[in-house]
């Protein structure tokens, strides 16, 4: 099943209610390193990106949406990381329905538009722990099989978020307010990169109903 | 959670703080959007505008210090977080016929990446912004690079100073010249006793045993380098953190300095008074002369017990300037 608005739609609708799920549980992870609220800045990035997805628009221009979607309806490091992730999905084609190869591209350039907000890197215990390695596994998935769908390519995504998410937990924290706790940042995931697996979940999820 | 403060709705808080706040003080601040606050009468188009931009919950920062003689406008986010790029952008769109902007972005990682954003998008409309990015806080060592060094309370005293300097009519090059020389020579340390929570999730901000205190926690009560620490004397805390300031700005006998204790929320201003006392007193034994110094809670997070000490050292020109007019609610000067 190709990628589509509709697709768009339903992931992030689904992302939402996944993210409003472990409302309090992303809260608490940044507050064993951060100040708390991840929880709560990344619930209101999702409400913002699924209004911004309601507008009939070319799915590139929905993809730009909601970016800026996000950024309106949240603040901090996830407004600008987050909004210019799709942001920057958004420039990377101008067609209506993507397959395995469109999406990891659109991905590519999502992570690129990333890239120029932070130099955070994988190791570094951030979101991009998740996110770098997702788009990677993306790329490879849809390099190895030029057939493959748009789901299959968002699951391998998908598989490589979680584990760097989880590869979080060992981490000594070089970006964001956990930095400044150094070596005690060891032991705690990272809430950002916990949420950023979600979505990339949400997203391989929905492309393959 | 049940916390143990007054508050409505969470999803509110900032939107209802301003409110008040722009009500409380109508003479001299108002509401330009929901989260902008401007100075109720704006000043010339022909100086130059000074802004800033953070998150709320840290009041009277940053929005108290609208006024004239201080800031123009102070952009804010919810709480402990930076407004989005394009609230940023919204803000600096309201000063694009002035003579200049200046945006002073305190170093965090939410408000760098947004005030970028906002700036990237004020520049495709062709408005220049300069920006003054402060990091005083030497927590994590006095020689640490400044990508390591938060920014804490010391962007009030450097919007005091190039507040005064915009109102006299000098130019963005001058302006920033004035900041920068300040901004290089001015450090703070924060201590925390309690922590606090945050006033949306009513999660602790970090926690800290009873019997404990931590030099190094930054704004946000997150944690410092050192770990927790068995409570100290007045005398004692001013001890340890008074010459690590005078190590970081460099400063000589013979130089003049500004001493600011800034209290985070429960400290009392007896206590204050207790650190600045012994301060003052180790600043005159080391030669430096105190023409500015001052307690007050000027940048505070809840319900946080501690303070920010902060040390600069200044030339008569910003001495001077410290001292020039002002009526920003939280920063009165006849």
């Amino acid at each position: 099943m190709p990628f589509t608005k509709e697709t768009l739609r339903k992931i992030l609708t689904e992302a939402k209610e996944v993210i409003e799920s472990k409302f309090d549980y992303l809260n608490e992870l940044d507050s064993a390193t951060g100040d708390g609220d991840h929880g709560t800045a990344i619930l209101s990035a999702m409400k913002g990106a699924v209004e911004a997805a309601q507008q009939d628009v070319p799915l590139a221009q929905m993809f730009q949406n909601i970016g800026w979607g996000v950024m309106n309806a949240t603040g901090g490091s996830t407004s600008s990381l987050l909004g210019s992730f799709f942001l920057g999905m958004g420039d990377a084609f101008d067609r209506e329905e993507l397959n395995g190869l469109g999406i990891s591209k659109a991905l590519d350039s999502g992570l690129k538009q990333v890239q120029m907000m932070t130099t955070a890197k994988v190791g570094d215990k951030t979101l991009m722990d998740a996110m770098i390695p997702a788009v990677e596994a993306a790329r490879l998935a849809a390099e190895k099989d030029p057939e493959a769908t748009a789901a299959d390519v968002l699951a391998a995504a998908a598989a490589a978020a979680a584990g760097g998410a989880s590869s979080t937990d060992q981490l000594v924290a070089r970006f964001g307010r956990a930095k400044n706790l150094g070596e005690r940042s060891v032991g705690h995931r990272d809430a950002g990169a916990v949420s950023m697996s979600y979505i990339f979940q949400a997203f391989a999820d929905g492309s393959r109903q | 959670m049940v916390m143990k403060k007054f508050l409505n709705k969470p999803e509110n808080l900032t939107k209802e703080l301003l409110e008040g706040y722009t009500e409380c003080y109508n003479r001299q601040v108002k509401l330009a959007t929901e989260k902008i606050v401007v100075r109720a009468e704006a000043k010339s188009k022909d100086k130059v505008a000074i802004l800033t931009l953070g998150g709320a919950g840290h009041e009277p920062a940053l929005s108290g210090f609208v006024g004239y003689g201080m800031l123009d406008a102070s952009i804010v986010g919810d709480i402990f977080a930076a407004p989005g790029g394009p609230v940023v952008y919204e803000g600096l769109k309201l000063f694009k016929d002035y003579a200049g902007i200046i945006l002073v972005v305190l170093n965090h990682a939410g408000d760098v990446m947004n005030a970028k954003m906002g700036c990237m998008m004020a520049q495709r409309d062709g408005i220049k912004v300069s920006q003054i990015l402060t990091s005083d806080d030497i927590a994590a060592g006095i020689d640490a690079p400044i990508e390591d060094r938060r920014g804490l309370g010391g962007c009030i005293p450097l919007i005091k100073i190039i507040g005064a300097a915009a109102e006299q009519g000098k130019s963005v090059d001058e302006i920033l010249a004035i900041g920068e020389k300040f901004n290089q020579r001015m450090a703070t340390l924060a201590v925390t006793m309690k922590t606090a929570t945050h006033p949306q999730s009513g999660q602790y901000i970090s926690t800290l045993p009873d019997d404990k205190m931590e030099i190094g926690m930054g704004q946000h009560g997150e944690g410092g380098e050192t770990g927790p620490v068995a409570i100290k004397t007045a005398d004692e805390t001013a001890e340890i953190m008074i010459p690590e300031l005078i190590a970081a700005v460099h400063a000589k006998a013979g130089e003049k300095v500004v001493l600011i204790v800034n209290g985070s929320g429960a400290t009392t201003l007896m206590e204050m008074f207790l650190i600045y006392r012994k301060s003052a007193e180790l600043l005159k034994k080391a030669g430096l002369e105190i023409v500015f110094g001052r307690c007050d809670e000027l940048l505070t997070v809840q319900e946080s017990g501690g303070f920010q000490l902060f040390l600069a050292v200044v030339d008569d020109e910003a001495a001077e300037l410290l001292t020039e007019p002002s009526d920003a609610p939280y920063w009165v000067t006849k």
